[in-house]
């Protein structure tokens, strides 16, 4: 095997070599590592090529052990191979690892010089030591900085001097060689290694010396240090330290007792507080949090009364945090007495944290003995606490203050209401004249009656109450919360009224409305909706209902597109298209892509995401046409989500196949693919090719004259002969198709040339004896008629799916099964079972019939 | 001449040009008098790493005074949309000796964010760093230490444990936590994060393997950009995004959103200062350069709690939080009823404190920052040394190393390229 196939074969196998290494139960085990990295020991020297042996060097990390010290020591003289072998002999860390690359210094070149410093720093090498300091002084920063570091790491007294003229040098300031973190570095690992004495001594040294800001890190530094090492003999230092000018050096101070908090640390902390500026104060503070001290916990009770507004706030926060509910009346008079916006809003997180149910008693009594801004932040607590017992306070507060307050007070109601409180708040509702105000009253009133959890016990307590009032309208809210079929009429002849009041409550109580029945309602009030707000609540209103009602998906998309037709800015298309995406269905795709290139960035994004999710869920939606779009979309995006994934995407595309099935029998433009009706199957076969040709023509004539493309849809118009046929035959195939009729119209779908899948007009799909569309109306023998009447109302459309294979045909209509696997016979010949092959037909008459979204997909025939 | 010596040769030439020396840098917040800073005196930032994510820096609180990229086509960009008077940095170095910046934004690749951290840390900065915190449990112990050390303020870049919307879960956080503190779901409990509770792993975040070798762009210091990480030789699917899919520089899903969508966990399940005991895992053998798809996580604390990293979306009638009394379903659904009036009944969980310009001015901790933002991230390399390795681990959490397994143990601090250290 020559060097190149034995490495690529190798290089090949690396993950699973790594994978059988690393996974070996005693990897540990001489037996397991020695030949995997002998292998590569010697594919080294067989490789010629750089790039090969670093890529083996870096594997051999993994790998390596005692046994590959002597070949990899070979490359620490090579520049370019020097970083990974130390790295190797890093991980191993023996003696002759060690050794190694201490040999390999006095011939280095300045690269690989580097790479074995920081090497024998992080093997922590003693023994390389003298060679390393004698490499201190280097004018070259990152070799100077790789030689401090491993004497730092090495960490012995002996560096000191070194260590300590570097880091002088550099002001114990930060620079390109990190002088002065080496010399810390050193200090904290002798301190490690137990010099407490010489630790302490050179720490408290720089901690008296240290004064210019920009020496504040190492001064931090070197306090920390300082009260490790010298414990006890630091701590006046740190107190010392707790009156700097640098809130840094302070805050650094405290940390210091950090892990030596004691009784005797906090009662000194204490004293100090008393005589520190605010910020110290402030940190100090913060600093005790959670200290179960019950001298901290008086000392912040005084200090809630201090002067200084950072340092109440922050007093405020300690207290909140104490778990003791004495807090909360010292804190709200706190509140009262300094009341800024800050002061204010910690003081009711403080609040929300001790409020358990004891105490909201405290919360609302404090209600009217506070100022405006402490009133609304106790309102808010008490809706946050459903504080019901105290529900009188609220609307005392309603009733009597103004502006914010007040409006607070309303919107808190619908959380402390109780069932009690019913009588009272129908009798205010007639009194209120501002909409909020009312909506919040009626809000509330829903809120009361809810606690009974029967819809209909709660629709006739409301009715009850409605009886007593005079403005019935005042009730259509609540009634919608409770969705109260009975007084959907009632509601929709107000949308009617002259009062425009009137006419609003009952939109908004619709737009509210608990309950699927009222979408068709929706859709009417859209219709005649202006494009302001109103349209968008509609809208909304009516789309999150179809996502939330018990339709199938079939049903909902229909539902969905309807809906689009309203929309009017990017928000609205957008939400829809994401709910048609979550359909799942291929007709909701090909609605999606269309915005592909819309003009709203904000559509355009969401129409790829929603593609782009939907034929990930189902690979076989994926088709050319669909991957030319996403493409170019993809490329065109210039959000960075999808920048990041472009790449990844294209690539996904590439490997989806080309063809997946589904193929749209309309361009949208003209009836190309589409013929004339001529005659019958049978008729057809026995005729010659010129009589065929001219009758043909006849018949295209009358097509065009008879059928039209509108808005993308195939339109009969209602005159003449009826049938249009597709060019093609097929065999075996699935197909989708939406249909809608109009009144006095009739339809049917022809399979194979032959009737037919049947669409019932407006006469024989509704009432007591209705059929339904979707059976095969004009067998005799087999069932003729559909399962279940599925279809929409008249004007509406409809989704059809139909799969036929041999002589059996299944179709769907709008979600449900309606044929199932029913033999069609031939009605042009009964005593034959149905052709093999034939057109599509689609056939309408009486009045406008439209069609639209044909997706064919032909089953293949395995013979 | 082959690309590394190319690139030795031109730092070797930079490094000539350097002195050694501290530059005076004097904390702007004390120019303005005797340890205070004047209510007016904005909080100054210098981003580093300005090709993507370190755009939306700009627009963060604080007034940009530099930006830093090792790509000058991402730089000049970045700095186009400075304020005017802002710097453009080629090298972070250089720019942590700027005295004028307060505080520095790291919004580099994840190999990169423990080094400059820490860095920053010495240089006096406050640091205000991009998921994940570091790319190894080693790097999060050393940034640890270095705020302690030289008494820094730090924060991450994900805010869900204290505001916003729990992803996919369509609520903020707040009752969530309150409603474990409470015991109202009992103990232990366990957590499944996956498409139905509503979490992305974004298993699209991998890498290619068989890169070929291309040329560096001119516009590119790919050296400079590598940093610590290992030399390899230069393709653009390592580079400016794509880079997740690589384990030397980050950790395709896991590494991107692990440590977004596990800190709110842990802050929920009050972990802040623990870790999982054993780790689980399904996945396929992973290449060693690629990172590829993985299938299941489990991860479970010594008291029971489990965590569940379900990427391949398997479980899909799971809860968000199940313990033993009760579940939790995005949309605070549950099967306790009228949970929204139960948990009003409860105090709020204790305050988190979240304005970071008042952290810094008062040196305080930011409520997600380098000691549980450690633990956090932890969580998520945890999760990457599993699917890397392939198999189960056990895990010390106090003395923060795997029990019994010298291949784990290496990948908890992997060895830098020099002259990087931390």
């Amino acid at each position: 095997m020559t060097a190149k196939r034995f490495f690529y074969t190798f290089v090949a196998c690396l993950g699973f070599f790594l994978c059988f290494v690393l996974k070996a139960q005693d990897r540990d085990s001489l037996e397991t590592r020695i030949p995997t990295a002998a292998d590569l020991c010697r594919s080294l020297d067989t490789l010629s090529q750089k790039e090969q042996k670093r890529a083996v060097l870096t594997q051999l990390q993994y790998l390596a052990g005692e046994e590959s010290v002597e070949t990899v020591s070979a490359y620490l003289s090579d520049p370019e191979l020097c970083d990974p072998a130390v790295r190797i002999l890093n991980r191993i860390n023996s003696e002759a690892a060690n050794q190694a690359m201490l040999n390999a210094l006095p011939n280095a070149d300045t690269t690989c010089l580097i790479a074995l410093v920081q090497g024998l720093g992080q093997n922590r090498y003693s023994k390389a030591l003298p060679a390393i300091s004698a490499l201190a002084g280097s004018a070259n920063p990152i070799l100077q900085k790789a030689v401090l570091f491993a004497m730092s790491e090495i960490a012995l007294p002996d560096s000191e001097k070194i260590l300590e003229s570097a880091a002088v040098k550099a002001g114990y300031g930060y620079d390109r060689t990190n002088a002065a973190d080496a010399y810390f570095n050193w200090l904290e690992n002798l301190y490690n290694k137990g010099e407490q004495r010489l630790v302490g001594k050179k720490t408290g040294y720089l901690v008296k010396i240290l004064k210019t800001p920009q020496q504040t890190p190492a001064k931090c530094f070197a306090l920390r240090l300082f009260s490790l090492a010298s414990e006890e003999k630091a701590v006046p230092e740190i107190f010392k330290a707790l009156d700097d000018k640098d809130e840094r050096y302070r805050g650094a101070a405290l940390l210091c007792f950090e892990n030596s908090r004691s009784p005797k640390i906090t009662k000194e902390l204490l004293k100090k507080v008393k005589t520190a500026v605010p910020e110290m104060k402030v940190q100090i503070i913060h600093f005790l949090e959670h200290t179960n001290d019950s001298a901290l916990f008086s000392a912040l009770l005084e200090l809630l009364t201090a002067k200084d507004e950072s340092v109440v706030e922050a007093a405020i926060e300690a207290a909140g945090k104490s778990e003791k509910t004495q807090a909360v009346a010292p804190i709200i008079k706190a509140m009262n007495q300094v009341n800024t916006p800050a002061v204010v809003k910690t003081g009711k997180a403080a609040l929300l944290s001790l409020g358990s149910q004891t105490v909201v008693k405290t919360f609302a009594e404090a209600v009217p003995k506070s100022v405006p801004e402490v009133k609304i932040a106790l309102l808010e607590i008490l809706a946050e606490k459903r504080a019901s017992p105290f529900s009188a306070v609220v609307f005392e507060s309603a009733r009597n203050d103004t502006g914010l307050v007040r409006k607070t007070a309303y919107t808190a109601l619908k959380n402390v209401v109780r069932e009690a409180d019913m009588d009272t708040l129908a009798a205010c509702l007639e009194l209120l004249s501002d909409t909020s105000e009312i909506n919040a009253v009626q809000d509330a009133l829903y809120a009361a009656i809810k606690v009974d959890n029967n819809l209909d016990r709660q629709r006739d307590r409301l009715l009850g109450l409605m009886d007593g009032v005079e403005r019935k309208e005042l009730f259509f809210r609540p009634l919608a919360f409770v969705g109260a079929q009975s007084m959907l009429p009632a509601i929709c002849d107000s949308l009617k009224s002259n009062d425009p009041a009137i006419r609003k409550m009952a939109a908004d109580a619709l737009i509210n409305w608990n309950g699927q029945e009222v979408i068709p309602l929706l859709f009417a009030m859209a219709k005649s909706a202006t494009p302001d707000t109103t349209l968008d609540e509609i809208l909304m209103s009516c789309v999150n209902k179809i996502k939330d009602s018990d339709f199938n998906n079939v049903q909902k998309l229909l539902l969905f597109r309807k809906a689009n037709e309203f929309a009017m800015k990017s928000k609205q298309r957008r939400v829809i298209l994401e709910y048609i995406g979550e359909t799942g269905l291929y007709t909701g795709l090909m609605t999606v892509v269309k915005y592909l290139d819309d003009l709203s960035q904000e559509v355009r994004q969401t129409a790829l995401n929603v593609a782009l999710s939907m034929v990930f869920d189902r690979n076989e939606y994926g088709d050319k046409k669909i991957k030319t779009l996403l493409e170019k979309a993809i490329r065109a995006a210039t959000d960075p989500e999808m920048k990041f994934r472009q790449n990844t995407l294209l690539e996904f595309f590439d490997s989806l196949p080309d063809d997946h099935g589904f193929v749209s029998l309309l361009n949208g433009k003209d009836l190309s693919g589409w013929k004339g009706a001529v005659e019958n199957p049978i008729a057809r076969s026995r005729m010659n090719p010129s009589m065929l040709a001219e009758k043909q023509k006849k018949a295209n004539d009358i097509m065009y004259h008879e059928w039209k493309i509108e808005n993308g849809s195939l339109v009969y118009t209602g005159l003449g002969t009826h049938t249009i046929c597709s060019e093609k035959l097929y065999g075996d195939f699935e197909l989708y198709i939406d249909w809608k009729m109009t009144p006095r119209s009739e339809a049917g779908i022809y399979l194979r040339g032959s009737p037919q899948v049947k669409i019932q007009g407006a006469a024989s799909a509704t009432g007591e004896t209705a059929v339904g569309s979707g059976g095969l109306s004009n067998n005799k023998q087999y069932p003729n008629v559909p399962l279940v009447v599925a279809d929409n109302p008249l004007n509406e459309w409809n989704t059809f799916y139909i799969r036929m294979i041999g002589e059996t045909v299944t179709v769907y209509l709008n979600g449900q099964l309606v044929t199932d696997q029913v033999v069609m016979e031939n009605y042009w010949d009964r005593k034959q079972p149905i052709f093999p092959f034939g057109q599509l037909e689609l056939h309408a008459r009486g009045n406008r019939v439209e069609y639209r979204d044909i997706y064919i997909k032909e089953i293949p025939r395995t013979e | 001449m082959n690309e590394q010596r190319h690139i030795e040769r031109r730092t070797f030439l930079k490094a000539g040009l350097l002195s050694g020396i501290s530059l005076t840098i004097i904390p702007r917040r004390l120019l303005g008098g005797p340890g205070f800073i004047a209510p007016s005196d904005e909080i100054t930032k210098g981003v580093v790493g300005v090709g993507s994510m370190g755009f939306a820096h700009l627009s963060y609180i604080g007034r940009t005074l530099a930006v830093c990229d090792v790509d000058s086509v991402h730089l000049t960009n970045a700095h186009s949309r400075c304020p005017s008077g802002a710097k453009a940095y080629h090298d972070y170095r250089e720019l942590l000796l700027d005295s004028g910046i307060d505080v520095v934004h790291i919004a580099t690749p994840p190999h990169w964010h423990g080094i400059m951290a820490v860095d920053a840390a010495k240089a006096g900065k406050d640091v205000w760093c991009e998921c994940p915190m570091t790319r190894t449990v080693g790097e999060g112990i050393r940034v640890k230490e270095a705020m302690a050390r030289y008494g820094a303020i730090f924060r991450l870049n994900t805010a869900c444990r204290y505001e916003g919307l729990l992803y996919g879960m369509n609520i903020p956080v707040k009752p969530i936590k309150k409603l474990v503190e409470n015991g109202l779901l009992g103990w232990p409990l366990k957590v499944t994060i996956n498409a139905a509770t509503g979490f992305d792993w974004k298993s699209y975040w991998v890498g290619k393997t068989n890169l070929k070798t291309e040329p560096v762009p001119e516009n590119l210091n790919y050296d400079l950009w590598l940093g610590p990480a290992p030399y390899k030789p230069y393709n653009s699917h390592r580079v400016h995004n794509t880079f997740r899919g690589y384990w030397d520089y980050s950790g395709g899903g896991i590494g991107e959103v692990g440590q977004q969508y596990l800190d709110p966990v842990q802050y929920i399940l009050g972990k802040d200062e623990d870790s999982p005991v054993r780790i689980d895992v399904d996945a396929p053998q992973q290449h060693w350069d690629a990172c590829g798809s993985w299938k299941r996580v489990e991860m479970t604390y010594d008291d029971g709690c489990k965590i569940i990293l379900d990427g391949e979306n398997k479980d899909t009638s799971a809860a968000y939080i199940e313990g033993p009394n009760g579940k939790l379903f995005p949309g605070l659904r549950s099967n306790i009823p009228q949970l929204d009036r139960v948990l009003a009944a409860f105090p709020d969980p204790e305050s988190q404190f979240t304005d970071f310009h008042q952290a810094v001015r008062n040196r305080r901790l930011f409520a997600l920052n380098e000691r549980n933002g450690f633990r956090s991230c932890t969580l998520a390399n945890l999760a990457i040394i599993a699917v890397r390795l392939g198999r189960s681990l056990d895990f010390d959490p106090l003395k923060l190393e795997f029990v019994n397994d010298e291949a784990a143990n290496h990948l908890l601090s992997q060895p830098m390229r020099a002259p990087w250290t931390i």
